[in-house]
C-alpha cells in the first residue's frame, strides 16, 4: 500500500488547479485505513479520487446527477440517485458544489434520500457559501492527497446555481451537521459535516 | 563467394545442399507452439449474444450481450467495443464501452475513450482523464506489495502547521 503520507499526488492534468484545502484533512482524521471505507462522491468520477482511495480498502461510489446535459431544472430523482442496497452506510460523502445545484425543495427531497446511508461517524465535505446572493463559479473536483483537491473547470451543461449560506444546509440537510466552515476567497464556504 | 550466396533463391541459383542423411530422416514435425496465438479478436462487424469463456488474452471491437469469462486472461475492450454484460478477466483494459459489472483479478483500466456504467471490484483501478464512469468501485490494495503501511490514516493528516488550525475533536468514524 502506498502511503497516505505522500504530500501529493501525480501532477495534475494542464486544465487542472490543484488546491489546498484547510477542512480534508479533518474528514480523514481518525479514520482507519484497515476498516473497509464506503464512500459516496456525488461528482464525476475522476481519475486523481480514485488514485487517491485506491491506497485504502473502500468502496467508492459515483452519484453524479448532473452528468448529463438538462434542460433547466431536472426532476430529482434522488432515490433513484442513492438506490443502494439498506446495509449501505457512508462512512465519507463527498459533496462538493452539488448541494450549490438545488433549490431548497430538492435539498430537502436529497436529505431525505440520503438520511438511509448516513450513520453518526458520517463526515462530509462540500462548498456552501457565504450568502445565496454570490455568484459561485461551479467545478469539478478530486481528492489528490488528505489536503489537496484538483479542481477542474465544469464542461457540462450551465445549470442554475443555487448557493446556500450555512443556515440554510443547516435548516434542511438535518441528516447532517455542520462541524466547521472555513471561508475562502470569493464568499466560498469550505464546509465539514458530521452525521447525526 | 559471399554473394553469390545470397541469391540462393534467385532464379537459377543452385538449391541449396541437403545432407542425404537428414532429407530421408522421418523425424516426426513438431507441432507449433499453442503461444503462437494468444490473443482472440472479435472484430468490428462481429455481433455475439451469449457467454463468453476462454483461457487467452481477448479484444473485443464488436458487439457482445451476455457474459465475458477470461479467467487468469486479459481483456481490452477496444474504442468500437460495446460490450452488455458482466466481464471479469485477470486485467480489464476498457477503451470503448461497457454497461456491466467488471471484475479484475489484478487491475481494471477505463483509458480516456472508455465509457462504463456498473460496478467495478478490483484490487487496482485506473481512470484517465476524460474516461466517463458511472457506479461503484471496490479497491482493495491488499494483495499489492507492501511498501509501508501506517497504522491509521490519523497520522496522514495534517495540514501544515502554518495554516494554525486547531483540532475540532471531530467523532470517530467508528461505527
Amino acid at each position: 500500500m502506498r502511503s497516505p503520507l505522500r504530500k501529493g499526488g501525480a501532477p495534475p492534468p494542464a486544465e487542472a488547479d490543484v488546491e489546498h484545502s484547510l477542512l480534508l484533512p479533518k474528514l480523514f482524521e481518525g479514520l482507519r485505513d484497515d476498516e473497509r471505507l464506503m464512500i459516496l462522491d456525488l461528482g464525476p468520477a475522476v481519475p486523481e479520487t480514485v488514485e487517491f482511495f485506491g491506497q485504502f480498502r473502500c468502496r467508492l461510489y459515483f452519484a453524479d446527477l448532473f452528468s448529463e446535459p438538462t434542460d433547466g431544472d431536472a426532476a430529482t430523482p434522488f432515490q433513484t440517485l442513492l438506490d443502494y442496497p439498506v446495509q449501505v452506510q457512508f462512512d465519507l460523502c463527498l459533496f462538493w458544489d452539488f448541494l450549490n445545484l438545488l433549490n431548497v425543495d430538492e435539498l430537502r427531497a436529497f436529505n431525505a434520500a440520503l438520511k438511509p446511508y448516513v450513520h453518526r461517524g458520517t463526515r462530509a465535505h462540500g462548498f456552501a457559501a457565504m450568502s445565496a446572493t454570490h455568484a459561485l463559479s461551479i467545478h469539478h473536483y478530486g481528492v489528490r492527497s488528505t489536503h489537496e483537491l484538483v479542481v477542474r473547470p465544469d464542461p457540462r451543461a450551465r445549470r442554475a446555481v443555487r448557493p446556500h449560506p450555512q443556515a440554510q444546509l443547516k435548516q434542511h440537510l438535518t441528516c447532517l451537521e455542520i462541524k466547521r466552515g472555513t471561508l475562502l476567497r470569493e464568499g466560498r464556504l469550505e464546509v465539514l459535516f458530521q452525521g447525526v | 563467394m559471399f554473394e553469390k550466396n545470397k541469391g540462393g533463391n534467385q532464379r537459377g541459383a543452385e538449391p541449396p545442399e541437403v545432407d542425404s542423411a537428414r532429407r530421408f530422416d522421418p523425424a516426426p514435425v513438431t507441432p507449433p507452439e499453442p503461444t503462437t496465438r494468444m490473443t482472440a479478436m472479435i472484430g468490428t462487424t462481429i455481433r455475439i449474444k451469449g457467454e463468453i469463456s476462454g483461457e487467452e488474452n481477448l479484444i473485443i471491437e464488436g458487439k457482445v450481450e451476455g457474459s465475458v469469462s477470461l479467467r487468469g486472461k486479459d481483456l481490452t475492450v477496444g474504442q468500437s467495443g460495446t460490450v452488455k454484460a458482466n466481464v471479469s478477466a485477470n486485467v480489464v483494459k476498457i477503451d470503448g464501452e461497457v454497461k456491466g459489472d467488471i471484475t479484475g483479478e489484478e487491475k481494471v483500466i477505463i483509458s480516456k475513450t472508455g465509457r462504463v456504467q456498473g460496478n467495478i471490484v478490483a484490487p487496482r483501478v485506473t481512470l484517465e482523464d476524460g474516461a466517463k464512469f458511472k457506479g461503484s468501485i471496490d479497491m482493495d490494495p491488499s494483495e499489492r506489495v507492501v511498501e509501508s503501511k501506517p497504522s491509521s490514516l490519523k497520522s496522514a493528516v495534517g495540514p501544515p502547521k502554518s495554516i494554525g488550525e486547531k483540532e475540532h475533536g471531530a467523532a470517530g468514524a467508528a461505527k
